[in-house]
């Protein structure tokens, strides 16, 4: 998963600014397209809330692989609600861990978009290759780590346009550091795949309607 | 259509399973470079911060541990596990 672990400061007023802002547009057009759903799916808005759980309760573990490592759920959430619920959920996601002390407040914004590219490039990988992936399993394991990808791209992007406050890093030297924490997220990317491909794999088994799988 | 499925299905495992092993590697790699500090160390490191230590952590067990405060953690995922009861035993789905 893709988290920019920075305390408040990190990033300057202005920066934390301007990616609130962003969120803030990306959860306004999120709710203008629920709005204009009329009546949403009522199954959706529960699994939306059971990934909400799943997502906040796992995000806030320090698993200890490779000194202490986290997942967030971010493709599941994608692949189960679509980007435009799933923009809520990893918003409330983000404000549930900054509220307990996981992450500044001030980083809850680009957080949140960098959650957001995960759930989207997972969803529309997802749905891409049904025709030429077929199975769930293969699928959503790829979805997954090719969204990680992205929401880790996006997070050293974030960090290198901001600027990190009080250091004396060159903006090379900080990418040099970042490209290691890629490295070790995109391998903790492969064990959420896993938990992500077996989650989809056994609801295509027991309920394909709710991944939208019933129609050949 | 019946006949290509399984064939896709394989080739598509196969390519998952070829991506999750260079990742795997790649990270153990990294892993070992860095040596085994946490996540918010790590973070800290790398963009030239030295001070502070990220949120709260308790001493956790098996090397799992909590980010942030427990008593929280525990409050908002029984609201959070309240809601989707809630919402389960409304909707039904």
């Amino acid at each position: 998963m893709a988290h920019i672990h920075l305390e408040d400061g990190s990033f300057s007023l202005l920066w934390v600014i301007v990616w609130w802002a962003l969120a803030i547009l990306l959860l306004g057009i999120a709710l203008f397209f629920l709005r204009a759903a009329k009546r949403p799916d009522p199954r959706r808005i529960t699994v939306a809330a059971f990934c909400t759980a799943a997502a906040f309760a796992i995000f806030q573990v320090n698993i200890p692989i490779a000194g202490g490592v986290h997942i967030n759920l971010t493709p599941l959430i994608g692949i189960l609600t679509g980007p435009v619920i799933g923009s809520l959920v990893v918003f409330i996601t983000n404000i549930l861990a900054a509220a307990i002390g996981h992450g500044g407040w001030g980083l809850v914004g680009a957080n949140t978009l960098v959650n957001f590219s995960e759930v989207l490039v997972a969803y529309a990988t997802f749905r891409l290759l049904r025709r030429w992936i077929p199975g769930l399993f293969a699928r959503a394991g790829i979805a997954t780590i090719l969204g990680l990808f992205v929401g880790n791209c996006l997070m050293i992007g974030i960090i290198l346009i901001s600027g990190i406050q009080g250091v004396s890093q060159t903006n090379s030297q900080i990418l040099g550091g970042l490209s290691l924490i890629f490295a070790i997220n995109m391998g903790v990317a492969v064990i959420e795949a896993f938990i992500t491909g077996l989650v989809v794999t056994y609801m295509g088994r027991v309920r394909p309607d709710l991944l939208g799988e019933t129609g050949k | 259509m019946s006949d290509t499925r399984p064939a896709a299905d394989r080739s598509g495992l196969l390519v998952f399973l070829v991506i999750a092993l260079v990742l795997i590697a790649i990270a153990i790699i990294v892993a070992d470079m860095t040596g085994g500090v946490g996540i918010e160390e790590r973070f800290s490191s790398a963009v030239g911060i030295t001070s502070g230590t990220g949120a709260a952590e308790d001493a956790g067990q098996n090397g799992f541990s909590l980010e942030g405060h427990p008593l929280l953690y525990g409050i908002f995922l029984a609201v959070l596990l309240i809601a989707c009861l809630t919402l389960y035993r409304k909707y039904r789905i």
